[in-house]
């Protein structure tokens, strides 16, 4: 093989090449989203919280001038709040589209520091491999290393009031 | 500047003092001890403290308190918009706003009260993902680090409804012989 093969052989490789930022939600558990969904990793130094709504879902902050509703998502999937060791807390803000095809913003609080990862479309798996708790929250799953990844639907999660997502979950 | 007071007791004492201000620019902050919410300041009718109330004996520990010659409902939320036990030694619950909805008055209990001008706030709407049928506002503002929700006095209203709250005061002398 020539230069120019592996060259050839690279780009190829890369056009079949998806990028998902790995998220970790909790010290176990990780979740992904696409390359171009995350936007920004912040430090949230003030929450507000909303009345009305379940734990995993009361809290938001300001970011640039807007409101972005952030999500518990270890809290929702394990049905139990994560303690918060100080008031400090590490935000993924993601875009999402919803149903009028505006794109809004949203943040998954965090447990550690994302990481970037090359996926293969072999590495696809179905999403009845995930538990039950992924089913109406992921839309598609792949595997790498020893983990197993729910890729997150975002939309399912941010255009839905928490009624809604709670009876789907 | 319009004085509120009040004329259940044997004395008027001026319960609370609220600039007489163009109801369009201008809301009252209630802070109820687990969440707070924001007014129009024409929607608030009195500022009533509970201590005035428990030295006149006026005070009733079954969710009325005589106002006007009115025995009006009062009732206390919780952050998850329920309704909560009146707890009249609480530090959340020390005041009471008196509201009143098409010619009925009630009272919701707060432990703090504040002007707040319509220029100084920033109006948020709640996202969808933070939306619950029971809140009663679709706007809010952060004011002191807490979100504020932009309620009128209808929402409330629906919100006490929706759990089954019934407004209605009642006359002082009718309290007075049913015992409540």
């Amino acid at each position: 093989m020539n230069e120019s093969d592996i060259v050839a052989s690279v780009a190829e490789r890369k056009a079949w090449t998806l990028g998902a930022w790995i998220l970790p939600i909790s010290s176990r558990v990780n979740v992904a989203v696409g390359h171009y969904e995350l936007k920004s990793i912040e430090y949230v130094r003030e929450t507000v919280s909303l009345p009305g709504l379940p734990a995993f879902c009361e809290q938001g902050f300001v970011w640039r001038n807007q409101f972005i509703p952030a999500l518990d998502l270890h809290s929702l999937v394990s049905r139990r709040r994560i303690p918060c060791v100080s008031g400090e807390k590490l935000a993924a803000i993601i875009a999402y589209e919803n149903n009028s095809g505006e794109v809004l913003l949203a943040a998954i609080f965090l447990q550690g520091v994302p990481k970037l990862l090359h996926v293969m479309p072999a590495q696809s798996v179905a999403i009845t491999e995930l538990g039950n708790e992924w089913r109406h929250i992921a839309l598609a799953a792949f595997r790498a290393g020893e983990g197993l990844y729910p890729v997150l639907d975002l939309h399912a999660l941010f255009d839905k009031s928490p009624a809604d997502l709670l009876t789907l979950h | 500047m319009k004085s509120i007071e009040s004329d259940s007791g044997a004395e008027k004492t001026p319960l609370c003092v609220v600039d007489a201000v163009n109801p369009q620019d201008d809301f009252v902050l209630i802070n109820t001890g687990e969440f707070s919410l924001l007014l129009a300041v024409s929607a608030l009718v009195a500022v009533i403290p509970f201590d005035s109330y428990r030295v006149s004996g006026h005070l009733t520990n079954k969710g009325r308190i005589e106002f006007q010659g009115e025995c009006i409902a009062i009732f206390s939320l919780t952050k998850l918009l329920q309704l909560d036990m009146l707890d009249f030694s609480s530090p959340t619950q020390t005041s009471v706003a008196v509201l009143e909805y098409q010619q009925q008055r009630f009272g919701i209990t707060c432990c703090d009260l504040d002007k707040c001008e319509r220029s100084s706030l920033t109006l948020f709407d709640v996202p969808v993902s933070m939306t619950s049928r029971k809140q009663p506002f679709t706007q809010f503002a952060i004011v002191n680090n807490c979100a504020a929700g932009l309620a009128s006095v209808a929402d409330i209203v629906r919100l006490l409804r929706v759990r089954g709250a019934d407004i209605a005061a009642v006359s002082t002398a009718s309290a007075q012989l049913t015992g409540s």
